[in-house]
């Protein structure tokens, strides 16, 4: 609203800052270092040897570049595998999320269809009320899900969040008026849905995938719960190996038994450059995507505000 | 014409009988086929489960015919020395975190809706979201491996300008701050997102008017901004007043060790392990019920002042 202001404004008074804009320029720039140093840093750490690392505690480019720690990594069956099932569970799991969400949030956002406001009650209620971590996790067991794929994707197929703010997109950006008219056209609710609210809400669709498609990307509890076949470990449990279990997990000694004719002091820096090395692969794709879906995140969020 | 065709349709609907407007809808309900047979194995199945907080539960009884014990599962945990270090970290840690990143994430909205060249603003903003789309576990890796007292950036910070190295995870007291500190870094520029929105909404004719009045920005920021922003600021307070009692166990369990367990063993925690690694469904079952009573207990009467004080509430 400011630059609109601004536009009314002869050309000289644009460029007039004023003390408040330097101190503020100057307080955003510290914050954005604070927030983006330590990313920075763990991407040049990753190129460098660890024992340089000790000399220069400010790093703004590799130190004694090598590329010992990358290789080591890209040898590693563990990660691929990993990367392998998390691309299984996140595109089975958004795929159903997204299902769920979609179906059910057409029939809710029709106000005539009787007993919607029990329905929305309920629905709320699941966002407060809950088992609890051990009886879902009886129930999963009684099922006999443990151990598959189900487990991870099945608790949770739809959020009630998400699912409050579809409702209102699609009341919001769907007119009423096509909806009726393709009923009076003799379209069932079916048809309706195939081939007016689906094409319509391509970016809700965008919204849910992202918000549904970043939660299992990145969730690693379930899967430290239900899953105890190393073989099906996502990505996130082989990284908990790798970054947080060092000294204590299997899958490190496995990565480090072919280097065991180098010596402790290699050994120790092999191990930090490939916790670097790892954070920076499975970070980096997510870092480099966001930007450009950002719309997509902002607007899930907004949305959801508006309708509380 | 169609808008005629509609209305008639419409009245026609809300005079029909309620079984067949039911009748009328049922492709609509068809469709919430799925919901309802999710909503009922995953949660009120489990809901169901419950009652083994008041029973010890036997898996071959089953939920309903374990023997029933009443609450000596919820005495025995309110007399049990995990009671008062679980419940005083978790609220410790939530309200720590809550009085830290709330005002502050409000500020740096100020901040990005003050900076003045929409370049910059937009860049600023996005690139604030950054470590929200990294995993809790790298999040997590990156604490361990700066804080860790050997090869540690921290530590050679430290060692550099002539202090000691310390073990950070080895002490307690150092838990709070780092968990808390980092969910900031991690956290606080998406959280400032609903702001933003909020304040492009704020009409600018009361800037113009504030401006004619002889406003400064400072002024301007604390009588027009804020109180356009005060809808969200309180619901989003309510809700986060009602998440006090739970505190997901996802990042604590990566960063608790042995030696600081004093600071970080949590609810959360500590259900975990007590239950599913240690098979106390029972006792765990009446801890989470427990837990549970409280957030809403806490959510209730945050909605029902901010409801008398303020007149908004979440319902």
């Amino acid at each position: 609203m400011v630059t609109e202001q601004r536009q009314s404004l002869p050309f000289w008074r644009k460029l007039k800052y004023s003390g408040f804009d330097y101190v503020n320029y100057f307080l955003v720039l510290v914050f954005l270092i604070i927030i983006l140093y330590p990313l920075w840093y763990v991407l040049m750490a990753s190129f460098s040897d660890i024992y340089a690392l000790i000399d220069t505690p400010v790093l703004l480019s590799p130190v004694d570049f090598t590329l010992d720690a990358y290789k080591k990594v890209f040898e590693t069956n563990e990660i691929w595998m990993g990367l392998k099932n998390s691309l299984l569970y996140t595109a089975c799991g958004t795929a159903l999320n997204v299902f769920m969400t979609l179906i059910t949030a057409y029939p809710l956002s029709r106000d005539t269809i009787p007993g919607k406001k029990w329905m929305m009650v309920l629905i709320t209620m699941t966002m407060y009320i809950n088992g609890g971590m051990i009886p879902n996790y009886l129930v999963v067991d009684t099922l006999g899900m443990r151990n598959t794929i189900f487990a991870l994707i099945l608790p949770g197929a739809v959020s009630a969040y998400l699912l409050i703010v579809s409702i209102s997109f699609i009341k919001s950006t769907v007119p009423e008026s096509i909806i009726e008219a393709a009923r009076i056209d003799g379209c069932t609710h079916f048809q309706t849905f195939c081939r007016i609210i689906v094409p319509l809400s391509v970016p809700l669709i965008g919204v849910l995938s992202l918000q549904y498609g970043l939660n299992h990307w990145n969730s690693y509890t379930s899967a430290l719960i239900y899953l105890d076949e190393r073989n099906m470990y996502p990505l996130q449990l082989v990284l908990r190996e790798i970054l947080i279990r060092t000294e204590v997990s299997s899958m490190m000694n496995d990565i480090m038994t072919m280097s065991y004719e180098i010596d402790y002091e290699q050994q120790v820096a092999l191990r930090e450059g490939i916790k670097y090395v790892s954070m920076v692969v499975t970070s980096v794709p997510l870092l480099i995507i966001y930007p450009f879906l950002n719309k997509f995140f902002a607007k899930g969020l907004v949305l959801g505000g508006v309708k509380e | 014409m169609y808008k005629k065709k509609v209305e008639s349709h419409v009245i026609k609907t809300s005079e029909k009988s309620l079984g067949k407007r039911i009748l009328m809808h049922r492709e609509l309900y068809i469709m919430l086929i799925p919901l309802a047979v999710y909503l009922a194995i995953f949660w009120v199945w489990p809901l169901y489960g419950v009652q083994i907080a008041f029973r010890d539960y036997n898996a071959a009884l089953g939920f309903w015919e374990s023997p029933f014990v009443g609450f000596k599962h919820f005495t025995r945990f309110f007399n049990s020395f995990y009671f008062e270090r679980t419940l005083r970290n978790t609220i410790g840690i939530n309200l720590y975190s809550l009085l830290i990143s709330f005002p502050l994430t409000i500020i740096l909205a100020l901040m990005f809706n003050e900076i003045r060249s929409q370049g910059f603003k937009n860049f600023a903003q996005i690139a604030s979201y950054a470590p929200r789309f990294l995993s809790i576990v790298v999040v997590c890796g990156m604490l361990l491996t700066f804080f860790s007292a050997s090869t540690g950036m921290i530590n050679h910070i430290l060692a550099a300008i002539g202090l000691e190295r310390v073990d950070f995870f080895a002490f307690p007291k150092y838990f709070w701050h780092i968990y808390v500190w980092s969910g900031i870094w991690q956290g606080i520029g998406f959280g400032t997102i609903m702001y933003t929105a909020a304040m492009s909404s704020i009409s600018k004719d009361l800037y113009e008017a504030a401006t004619l009045d002889g406003a400064n920005r400072l002024q301007k920021m604390w009588y027009i901004t804020l109180p356009g922003i005060q809808y969200v600021i309180i619901v989003l307070l309510i809700m986060d007043l009602g998440h006090m009692m739970s505190l997901g166990f996802e990042k604590v369990l990566l960063l608790q060790n042995n030696l600081n367990l004093e600071a970080s063993e949590v609810i959360s925690t500590y259900v975990y392990k007590a239950g599913l690694i240690e098979g106390k469904y029972s006792y765990t079952t009446a801890i989470g019920v427990f837990n549970m009573a409280v957030n809403l207990l806490i959510l209730s009467v945050s909605n029902y002042t901010s409801k008398k004080v303020r007149g908004i509430g979440l319902w």
